[in-house]
């Protein structure tokens, strides 16, 4: 282990009078100082790496040395699903609802066509599936594999499903691509977290987007220029592209996901005004009245709080007029 | 009786069960290898070591290119990457010389530099460094000329948009007005809170705040109470809670305004980096205080900034001496604007209280009204 001088060298010590500050180091001393490092870094990268390797062997040992879990293969819409035995009815289940409820309208997507997904669900962190090369046919595999102390409700392993198609489908757009650049990093949205951040922000095009001026909602969209685009990066919603997406998709129909990718580099609105086949403004309305239909309820939590404290004046007040010892009077 | 009590001991308990939090999850820590605590701490002293070289040599070059344009001069260094268009760039150099331009009052032997550099610029290629991708402030006299200058990141696949976040010099602008400050103001400000001068268009802190943190605020019972507290650390909830010295502390304390990844706060107390901006800032009110010292110019004037700025004393002296109102005073009324008082302690609110009791004495009436009334037999 090296023992450096060199952070006690530059050791300032600010504000204590009188005290003398040790000059800081030149260049040149933090070039050298560098430089007598490099052979101990790449040392300690290596052994840090060896010492990964032999982990790894080892837990793959440890597996190879369990009895073999055999696995089974499911089909729900285009998807197809690898799982243990136990699981593979939930599986086709939740893959099929999420298919149905949030994708149905998507076909002919190579991504999802030619991906496997790895689902487990169990009370313990599972190990991961060990999917047979020759049945998986070299196919990417996406691992949705839970452990039901983090996601402990079929709600939330759709949520997760979910995320692991919309992320499977985003494979199809090229990586650059104007579409791609505009989508970013967006996650599968969700319809309550973006109503909530355009009703929050103070940013006009927000307030006119949500008073019905649809030019209000292709500026928070980021559709109107890169300037623009720039300007209001903090009035955008982050996952709001990937919900003016999927929504174009389902005003397009069928093709829609096909005839999106052909447009991939053009501009993102015109991709997906040709994806959605209708009108620049009928698919900004339709994206709007999502975004209202979301809109968060207004609570002041009154309702609760007052209604608890009532029902328990009333059942003590109840047992207050029972013919007890406590009664009053 | 007994039975009674039971019940009463059975239901606090099914109570206290249902409501209390579970204990704390604790996860069983996979502890460290030796081989990667040994690279951790090779790599860490490479990374400083390593943003400590690129610091001054960054710091070196642009200062030397501020000093040879003269006092009171602007310089700017455009990026160069091949996504970044000719268009945008002069765009980017109108918005800095106007901004430049129209900074009133101007202290004439400043000197501004806004460069955007290649974050790999001036490095050893192949090994980490601290810092990397922030941009960084450098406020210091070279050949008599003092000066402050912006060095902002650009990587090769840079796009035209990032310019357009970069339009006010930032916490420049106080220097091109006000000149090197005081000692220990400078001391405050190199100690992280430059941050406090991010921007000067308040309208992009609220924004960038809001960004941060999207969830609405609940109003209390029949409105009449203050929300429960915000999240955060007890001073800066003491000060939310509008207590002056705690928000004295929360603005002044170097441990809570320091940047909070322990590279960073290494570089900016080590090196020629006066200020580094981060992206998620740790001073207490995150974004929200972007703008916080061009918001007390706007409210004081430019004099009242000046003798603030130019003070030799202590922040909070220097601060009522100037504005001849308590640093913390100020700060809870500030607070108070932007986020609105919330209540501290464990205490009930008033109204809550009240209204609890109203409640309770109502039906105790309307139960005694009635046992009156009956007869037995």
């Amino acid at each position: 282990m090296v023992t450096l001088g060199f952070g006690a060298a530059v050791a300032i010590a600010p504000g204590i009078p009188g005290q003398q500050l040790p000059t800081p180091p030149t260049e040149h001393e933090l070039l050298e100082t560098i430089e007598s490092l490099r052979p101990e870094l790449e040392e300690a990268r290596r052994l840090a790496e060896a010492a990964t390797a032999r982990r790894r062997t080892e837990r793959l040992a440890e597996l190879a040395a369990r009895p073999e879990r055999p696995s089974e293969w499911v089909q729900a819409g285009p998807i197809w699903i690898v799982t243990p035995p136990g699981t593979a009815e939930l599986a086709a289940e939740v893959f099929a609802d999420v298919w149905r409820e949030d994708f149905a309208a998507l076909t002919g997507s190579p991504a999802l066509d030619n991906a496997v997904f790895a689902f487990q669900w169990a009370w313990a962190r599972p190990d991961p599936l060990v999917v047979d090369p020759a049945s998986a046919a070299g196919r990417p595999i996406h691992r949705v594999e839970l452990t039901r102390f983090w996601v402990g409700s079929r709600d939330g392993l759709r949520e997760r499903v979910r995320e692991a198609v919309w992320s499977t489908l985003k494979g199809d757009i090229a990586e650059g691509s104007p579409l791609a650049r505009w989508l970013g990093a967006s996650r599968y949205p969700s319809g309550e977290r973006i109503a909530r951040h355009v009703a929050l922000s103070a940013a006009v095009p927000s307030r006119a987007c949500l008073s019905g001026v649809l030019t209000g909602c292709e500026a928070i969209l980021g559709l109107r220029g890169e300037a623009e685009y720039a300007r209001l990066a903090t009035a955008r919603p982050p996952d709001a592209p990937a919900q003016l997406l999927l929504q174009a998709l389902r005003l397009g129909g069928e093709g829609a996901w096909a005839r999106l990718l052909a447009m991939q580099h053009a501009s993102p609105l015109e991709a997906l005004v040709w994806a959605a086949a209708v009108d620049t403004d009928i698919l900004m309305a339709s994206w709007r009245s999502e975004l209202v239909d979301h809109r968060p309820t207004a609570d002041a939590g009154l309702a609760t709080t007052a209604g608890t404290t009532l029902l328990w004046a009333l059942a003590l007040a109840l047992f207050a007029l029972r013919s007890t010892r406590w009664r009053i009077a | 009786m007994n039975r009674w009590l039971m019940i009463v001991l059975g239901s606090a308990a099914a109570v206290a069960a249902w409501a209390l939090p579970p204990t704390t999850l604790v996860t069983p820590e996979r502890p460290t290898p030796p081989e990667e605590a040994r690279l951790e701490v090779v790599e860490r002293e490479v990374r400083r070591a390593h943003g400590l070289l690129r610091a001054l040599r960054w710091s070196d070059s642009l200062s030397a290119l501020v000093a040879a344009a003269g006092r009171g001069s602007l310089v700017l260094g455009p990026p160069r990457a091949p996504a970044i268009e000719p268009a945008a760039i002069r765009v980017w150099q109108d918005a800095e010389r106007r901004a430049f331009s129209t900074v009133e009052p101007r202290d004439a032997r400043m000197a501004v530099g806004v460069f955007w550099q290649r974050f790999d610029h001036g490095a050893v290629p192949g090994l980490p460094v601290a810092g990397s991708g922030r941009a960084v402030t450098f406020v210091g006299e070279r050949g008599g000329t003092p000066y402050c200058i912006r060095a902002l990141p650009y990587g090769e696949r840079s796009t035209s948009a990032l310019l357009r976040f970069e339009t006010d010099l930032g916490p420049c602008r106080l220097y091109a007005s006000y000149g090197l400050p005081g000692e220990r103001v400078r001391r405050w400000l190199e100690a992280s809170a430059l941050g406090f001068a991010r921007t000067s268009d308040p309208a992009f802190a609220a924004e960038l705040a809001r960004a941060q943190s999207p969830e609405p605020r609940r109003p209390a019972l029949l409105g009449l109470g203050r929300p429960s507290l915000p999240e955060g650390d007890l001073t800066t909830q003491a000060c939310s809670a509008g207590r002056p010295s705690a928000c004295e502390r929360a603005l002044t304390d170097p441990e809570l305004i320091t940047p909070s990844f322990p590279d960073e706060a290494y570089l900016v107390a080590h090196s020629p980096v006066s200020g580094l901006e981060d992206a998620f800032p740790s001073r207490p009110f995150g974004h929200l205080d972007d703008g916080l010292l061009y918001e007390l110019e706007a409210q004081f004037g430019p004099d009242a900034f000046s003798r603030f700025w130019t003070s030799p004393e202590e922040v909070p002296q220097a601060f009522q001496a100037a504005f001849g109102v308590p640093l913390g005073a100020w700060a809870v009324r500030w607070v108070e604007g932007h986020l609105g008082l919330y209540r501290a302690g464990p205490s009930l609110p008033w109204s809550t209280l009240l209204s609890s009791l109203f409640v309770l004495a109502a039906l105790a009436a309307f139960s005694t009204a009635i046992a009156q009334r009956r007869r037995c037999g």
